[in-house]
């Protein structure tokens, strides 16, 4: 099959600065990824090279196109969402419609209406008198309404309250995703997508720190609780991260058997967030 | 769901009104409508507080001519302006903003977008001239129909001067003049696109500070007998400009002449060239 998305030595320079280093990953159809990176590692600069926005150095191709020179062919075939309120605000709610319509071929303005039915949108408002949270809900309806191959979502749901948070990745979930679609979506919010992803990339400094199917995940790293009396024993065994918590220790392993592991103290599968700091805090020792 | 160029092209000329339809459709809506007041109080000042007969020069076709024509100019002033401020911001605002990336996310290439740009210049502004033109010469015509008739000069109603039509031809000689004239005003278009794409700050400034400087440079090397040759573009261009002032609605018919060829060819490749870089740069520059 066919990547969505495959990088090879993948390098961007500003200057003398190096904002991507020779990245590496492929990403096939029907997956839905975290791209997932603190400020400065590089998220954005890879979506722009992959949306065609910037050029990079290296091989990039985006349903087998190369986007910087295929860039009107291949945005009708991928859609974005590039952080939250960037609709013309001068517009008014079926303006942008008629404008999605006449410039989009796989836009269907009918989905449009259907999705707008359920909010509390009016076709007569102007893009201006929305709250960011409406605003949010018009451009995710514009942007489910086509028919595309590839979604990116870049920080969609910054700024918003939990309600629409939730509501946006029900939304992206129930109505738009399907196994032919593929979502990679980048975000610092990574408790809230933990439950949507299928694969997971984390990025730090410019390079690929783990890139990983959650299942692999759940295989691949544990928890371990501690008391004190085998704190030592637990850190001979090279843990990714530790840190203290209330009567004990708590530590993150990769790649050890769970069994051994499980003979020191209770095991459990750790969330993204942890993950998360442990790797960018692997990266920073190493 | 196929979507032709031809809906592309539509959509996009559509958001270009909608987006500054202040400075393309309400003022100078508002400002014909100032006219049309001015006008009308004039004539109204002079048929009955000073009653005192129009002249037998002054016919309904005539007066409404005269009406038109003064709408014309002040017209063409506000469209100046306002496409002076349209082509030297448009490319720089967008970049300066958001919106940009809703724009990106949408299939229509730098090229298209930028001659959209070109079209609105060069065809939407003298449309809107023309329509406005046409509304106020039929407000001239009803309304002067009903002063005629208040003199009791039956002559002059309506129907004979619809009849005539030349109130109604006119806007639409001036509009094809336009359309004439704005091949030759290419450069200036392409001029003011290039700076909107490529200005980091004030395009405006640069737009019309970076000749002025270069001119009064070119003045002070002009006091040693030196030039860098910048007057002499400006004023060549000003010429060329002199040549088809006729065009601009300044009630003389513009008539191509042999003599217009090169300088229209010359415009039409400066511009281009200029229109070529504008692209290129919204192609290359990744601002966002």
């Amino acid at each position: 099959m066919e990547a969505v998305i495959h990088a090879q030595n993948v390098s961007k320079h500003y200057g003398k600065e190096a904002v991507l280093k020779n990245i590496n990953f492929s990403i096939e159809p029907g997956k839905i990824v975290g791209l997932i990176g603190p400020n400065g590692a590089g998220k954005t600069t890879l979506l722009k090279g992959i949306l065609g926005l910037a050029p990079v150095d290296g091989e990039l191709s985006v349903l087998g196109m190369n986007p910087k020179k295929n860039r009107e062919v291949l945005i009708e075939q991928v859609s974005f969402i590039a952080d939250t309120a960037v609709l013309p605000t001068w517009m008014k709610v079926h303006q942008i419609i008629d404008y999605v319509k006449g410039v989009h071929p796989r836009f269907s303005e009918e989905k449009c209406l259907h999705f707008l039915k359920n909010t509390k949108i009016k076709m007569k408002s102007t893009i201006s008198s929305l709250s960011k949270g409406m605003m949010v809900q018009l451009h995710l309806s514009l942007i489910m309404s086509i028919d595309s191959r590839l979604l990116v979502l870049d920080e969609p749901t910054l700024g918003l309250d939990i309600l629409y948070r939730k509501q946006f990745y029900s939304l992206l979930l129930n109505d738009y995703y399907d196994n032919q679609k593929t979502i990679l979506i980048t975000t610092h919010q990574v408790e809230e997508i933990e439950e949507v992803l299928t694969d997971l990339i984390f990025i730090n400094e410019g390079q690929i720190v783990l890139n990983s199917s959650m299942e692999e995940v759940a295989e691949r790293f544990v928890e371990l609780e501690v008391e004190q009396a085998n704190k030592d024993a637990a850190m001979s065994l090279g843990p990714l991260h530790f840190r203290s918590v209330l009567g004990g220790f708590r530590m993150i392993f990769e790649g050890k058997p769970k069994a051994a592991l499980s003979e020191l103290g209770k095991t459990t599968t750790p969330g993204l967030a942890d993950i998360f700091v442990a790797k960018m805090q692997q990266q920073v020792n190493s | 769901m196929k979507n032709t160029l031809i809906m592309k092209c539509s959509a996009q000329l559509k958001r270009e009104v909608l987006e500054y339809r202040w400075s393309f459709i309400y003022i100078p809506l508002f400002l014909s409508l100032l006219v049309t007041i001015f006008c009308l109080g004039f004539s109204f000042y002079w048929l009955f507080i000073r009653k005192e007969a129009l002249g037998s020069e002054h016919t309904l076709n005539g007066t409404t001519l005269e009406f038109m024509y003064a709408n014309t100019s002040l017209m063409l002033m506000v469209y100046f302006f306002a496409l002076t401020n349209y082509l030297s911001s448009c490319l720089y605002d967008d970049r300066k903003s958001k919106q940009i990336l809703f724009f990106r996310s949408m299939p229509v290439s730098e090229s298209l977008n930028v001659m959209m740009k070109v079209v609105v210049a060069m065809i939407v502004i003298p449309t809107l001239l023309l329509l406005i033109n046409e509304v106020v010469s039929l407000i001239g015509v009803v309304v002067g129909s009903i002063f005629f008739v208040a003199l009791n000069d039956s002559s002059q109603i309506v129907f004979p001067a619809l009849s005539d039509a030349n109130v109604f031809v006119v806007p639409l000689q001036i509009y094809l003049d336009n359309l004439q004239g704005m091949f030759f005003v290419l450069p200036f278009i392409g001029y003011l696109l290039l700076i909107s794409a490529w200005a980091k700050r004030f395009p405006m400034v640069i737009a019309f500070g970076v000749p002025m400087l270069l001119a009064f440079i070119d003045f002070l090397l002009g006091q040693v007998n030196l030039t860098i040759g910048v007057i002499d573009l400006l004023t060549l261009y000003g010429l060329w400009w002199a040549e088809i002032r006729s065009t601009f609605g300044l009630r003389v018919v513009f008539e191509f002449e042999w003599q217009h060829l090169m300088p229209l060819l010359k415009s039409v490749l400066i511009g281009g060239l200029l229109i070529s870089a504008s692209i290129w740069l919204r192609n290359n520059r990744c601002e966002i």
